[in-house]
């Protein structure tokens, strides 16, 4: 199965070639022209060396020529030539960048709640403190667990 | 060349490699590698011409030294293990020379020099087989006496063709030489895991082989030779031109195009070998390649129009020719990284 | 994750799709929505990272980055519509389209959770990036410029990838969620340093460290307006980003052998900034002012403190909206007097009055006035240097005085004096290019209202 899709692709490869020789037309003889009436024979001109290419060094890309905005409609403002659309685009980039984005998007990240849990960790450490201060135990302490609650294994076990 | 002579050419070229790939005998190995020798010379030499004829010379007498040498090291092999079965264990002379033969066959690095001159000399399409096709038997054979290569040697050659790969396309002209000198580097990227890894080798053929087939199709499409036509192919074909750069970033193996895809895993594998001195310098070596693609790139699509184009409009004496298998060949030479795991799994 | 995402990628087809008048406006309007709906991920309810699915998370450090790359593509698109005015309607497409391309690797690179994909997607940038530069710049040295950039940042990246696969093959996996997990503290050897070195020269380049950064005036210097944007606001802070990140890996020889790359950034700084006082060409004094400050985002990054990760971390996006609004306010300069020289731009105060506002308030961001970010971030970078040790205020000092100094320079020379008469018919500002600097300016102002959301993971 592989090796008859291998022939079939090889052949695919090469079918241009396989029907050009078909048709025995080589590539040199399609640049002559025989004349059906005549029998006249014309082949391409002796073609001469062409003369080296002047050294051009690279140039920069063509400067747009300035175009003033403002000389065609006064009201321009910048983001295209047709006013329609200037206009529109103004509007979208002003509604959307400044009302939507700046002031909404300011107002939403301003009132989001809590971030990383800081004023909810403050809040339960106040807790803690006025627990701890009520009972009279040191306000810290390195032990997270009452030691004596925690049940070790004997040593012989 | 008539129909007829085409196809028993053809054929014969790919009963070579498939005699090569299905032996278990070295004899009939070392046969299926000159069928294909031979059977490529008269598709090198097709369109007559003193350039095909010296290439085709030069692609016989190299293929034949190495023929040779394979020969020898077979007889060698048999006169100590009294057997030609291809196996595993051949003496350690014996598969010194073997690296060597193939190696040559190959093209890797010091044996490399007969690759772009070869491809520089044969019309494009029959570089393509050259650069893809001639290259199934020999890695074939090196994959089925993968573990009893001369891992120094091997892993010698490869680190050289890389870098030579890649120094040899700097300061070349012709898009054919430049494609060959990045043959070459794959072929030492292939060969640096085919003792580690040499499924790998095969995936990385693979991609390799759908890569150089987009590139030489799009150059068949309007017969490009040299990087100055690359210049006004925008006007022939423009998404070409757009084609053409994401398949050369492809080759030199940039993220997240497929070309990156062998590159990763055998620099994984490199690395779980604990050999990250070789894997940092394989993967350096692989930006000179990059540097020469850079160069096609900027000529064929950077300094597209408008900006101002200093090349001569070329005569378009050929019609461009079919793209058929560009859409397909560009997906898989792009698109196919995310389906990494996929192909671990497969090979 | 996804939700930024499919619209970014639809952004392409709506490109491609729409009419010719209405391609601006709708580019713009639709990727200002992405944009507004990105600021959802500045909510984190709790003090880790969102993990979108296996392969994409997003915590206090990459949401702002998120944000601002969000946040500048409407930006680009608006910076872009003069400069790209003459093109044909296939090229503008294209141009808009890897602007997006950019913005999607971007997104993917910095909610990547694992290593190696963020590697993968790191160097996905250069490629838009590299055909933005080298396709659009305006000069043949763009080409020059181009190779400088992607070879630059390849040859500092591959040792990374090798670097990475090794540590992926040590330790097993290279999420960056569950590092904290893994057992990996590397010993001091050689082979250690070299890991690091290797980890940590991609970021450098990237950054880019002082010795470094000779491609990025390049890049800055050709690439055109919405190019320099990007690599100034964002594809620098990759950088950053990169080192905060792979630090966690290769703990614990940073401290150690941080210190030559503290001390290089540090001088590097001044020298930098040193540079700028020099400079005749407007956008390359720009880019030499983003090294100087990237210096500071190093020295913060490598000192690995709290208050010096906060910093690091203000500065980055304090920085974005600066340079890339300077780099707006050079490049409407740029459209008018066809010249990046200085020398050729003076007294634009009397013709453009406005405009000149915005230069005064973009140098006084970038001097590090209040009350912009950018006082917050290297207040903080200046205290844990300090605390790190007293001698770097002598550095940093000078450095503060020099910035002071180039930016005041640039200002004066642009904008006061006497105006030159070859400039005669210089054309008015348009509405576009003041809000696009109010689009740059008021983030910068309201985010000190309440800076938190931007202090990074340390907070």
């Amino acid at each position: 199965m592989a090796a008859a899709l291998a022939v079939g692709g090889l052949l695919g490869v090469c079918s241009r070639r396989l029907l050009g020789a078909a048709r025995r037309v080589p590539v040199a003889n399609a640049l002559r022209w025989r004349s059906a009436t005549t029998g006249a024979v014309v082949t391409p001109p002796e073609v001469k060396k062409r003369p080296k290419a002047p050294e051009v060094a690279w140039q920069e890309d063509p400067e747009h020529e300035d175009v003033n905005l403002y000389e065609k409609n006064p009201d321009a403002h910048g983001f295209d030539d047709d006013p329609f659309i200037d206009l529109w685009n103004m509007r979208i980039v002003f509604f959307l960048g400044v009302s939507v984005a700046i002031v909404l998007g300011s107002t939403f990240v301003a009132y989001l709640p809590d971030h990383k849990m800081k004023e909810w960790a403050r809040r339960e450490a106040e807790i803690l403190v006025k627990i701890r201060e009520t009972q009279g135990l040191p306000l810290m302490e390195s032990n997270y667990f009452d030691p004596k609650k925690i049940i070790l294994p004997d040593d012989d076990e | 060349m008539s129909p007829y002579v085409l196809t028993i050419v053809s054929l014969s070229l790919l009963t070579g490699t498939s005699v090569t790939l299905i032996s278990n005998h070295w004899l009939t190995a070392w046969m299926g590698l000159e069928i294909n020798t031979l059977a490529i010379i008269p598709l090198m030499t097709y369109p007559h011409h003193t350039r095909n004829t010296e290439s085709a010379i030069k692609y016989f007498m190299t293929q034949a030294t190495a023929s040779m040498l394979l020969m020898f090291s077979i007889i060698y092999n048999a006169s100590f293990t009294n057997q030609w079965t291809i196996n595993h264990s051949p003496n350690q002379w014996a598969s010194l020379l073997m690296t060597l033969a193939l190696a040559m066959k190959l093209g890797l690095a010091p044996f490399h020099f007969w690759v772009p001159e070869v491809t520089q000399g044969i019309p494009l399409l029959s570089g393509m087989m050259l650069l893809t096709w001639q290259k199934i038997a020999p890695i074939s054979i090196m994959y089925q006496i993968s573990p009893s290569l001369n891992m120094q040697v091997l892993m010698t050659l490869s680190i050289l063709s890389t870098l030579l790969g890649g120094w040899g396309g700097l300061n070349q002209t012709h898009l054919r030489k430049m494609l060959a000198y990045s043959s070459i580097a794959h072929m030492g990227w292939m060969t640096i895991i085919i003792i580690i890894y040499p499924t790998l080798t095969m995936l990385n053929l693979l991609i390799y082989f759908t890569t150089t087939i987009t590139m030489f199709l799009m150059f068949n499409h309007s017969s490009m030779t040299k990087i100055n036509s690359l210049s006004t192919l925008w006007n022939k074909s423009t998404p070409i031109t757009i084609i053409i750069m994401l398949t050369l970033l492809s080759l030199g193996g940039l993220p997240p195009l497929t070309g990156f895809m062998p590159k990763w895993l055998i620099l994984q594998e490199l690395i779980s070998y604990k050999n990250m001195p070789l894997a940092t310098a394989l993967a350096l070596s692989a930006l000179l390649n990059l540097f020469f693609y850079m160069r096609i790139i900027y000529l064929s699509t950077l300094t597209m129009a408008p900006s101002i184009n200093n090349s001569k409009m070329q005569w378009t004496l050929l019609p461009p020719k079919t793209l058929t298998l560009i859409p397909t060949l560009t997906m898989i030479s792009l698109l196919f990284l995310p389906l990494t795991p996929m192909f671990i799994v497969l090979t | 994750m996804l939700k930024i995402l499919m619209p970014t990628i639809m952004l392409i087809p709506l490109t491609w799709f729409s009419k010719k008048p209405w391609l601006w406006v709708n580019t713009t309007s639709y990727s200002l929505i992405i944009a507004i709906s990105s600021l959802m991920l500045l909510y984190h309810s709790m003090d880790m990272g969102y993990n979108f699915n296996g392969s994409f998370s997003m915590d206090t450090l990459s949401g702002p980055l998120l944000i601002l790359s969000c946040w500048l593509l409407p930006l680009m698109i608006m910076a872009s519509q003069n400069h790209l005015n003459k093109e044909s309607l296939l090229r503008k497409k294209l141009y808009i389209t890897l602007l997006i391309t950019l913005q999607l690797s971007l997104i993917m690179a910095f909610t990547s959770s694992e290593l190696i994909m963020f590697y993968i997607l790191f160097e996905t940038t250069l490629i838009p990036t590299l055909i933005i530069i080298t396709r659009w710049g305006n000069q043949n040295e763009r080409l020059n410029a181009g190779l400088y950039f992607l070879f630059y940042t390849l040859v500092g990246s591959l040792p990374l990838l090798v670097a990475l696969l090794n540590l992926n093959y040590s330790l097993g996996s290279m999420h960056m969620l569950t590092n904290f997990l893994l057992i990996n503290t590397l010993e001091h050897s050689t082979s250690s340093t070299l890991m690091w070195y290797a980890c940590m020269t991609a970021f450098m380049v990237k950054m880019p460290l002082y010795g470094l950064h000779l491609w990025l005036p390049k890049a800055h210097v050709e690439a055109p307006i919405a190019g320099s944007m990007v690599l100034a606001a964002i594809l620098l802070k990759l950088g950053g980003y990169g080192i905060m990140r792979i630090t966690t890996f290769i703990e614990p020889i940073t401290i150690q052998l941080s210190y030559p790359f503290i001390i290089l950034s540090l001088w590097g700084m001044i020298m930098t900034s040193s540079i700028c006082l020099r400079q005749t060409d407007l956008k390359s004094l720009i880019a030499y002012s983003s090294v100087s400050h990237m210096g500071l985002v190093i020295v913060a990054a490598l000192m690995q403190t709290t208050l010096s990760f906060m910093g690091a971390t203000v500065l980055m996006i304090a920085h974005g909206l600066t340079s890339s609004m300077l780099f707006c306010l050079a490049n409407t300069n740029y459209e008018r007097i066809h010249s990046r020289t200085m020398i050729l731009a003076r007294g634009l105060q009397m013709i453009l009055p406005l405009m000149c506002t915005w230069w005064l308030l973009a140098s006084l961001a970038n001097l590090a006035l209040p009350p912009s970010i950018n006082l917050l971030g290297e207040l903080m970078v200046i205290i844990s240097s300090f605390s790190w040790s007293n001698w770097s205020i002598l550095l940093l000092g000078l450095n503060t005085v020099i910035t002071a100094l180039y930016t005041l320079y640039m200002l004066i020379t642009s904008q006061r004096g006497k105006f030159t008469h070859h400039l005669n018919p210089l054309h008015p500002t348009m509405t576009r290019e003041h809000m696009l600097m109010t689009l740059h300016m008021l983030p910068l102002l309201i985010i000190s209202l309440n800076p938190k959301y931007i202090l990074g993971t340390t907070f």
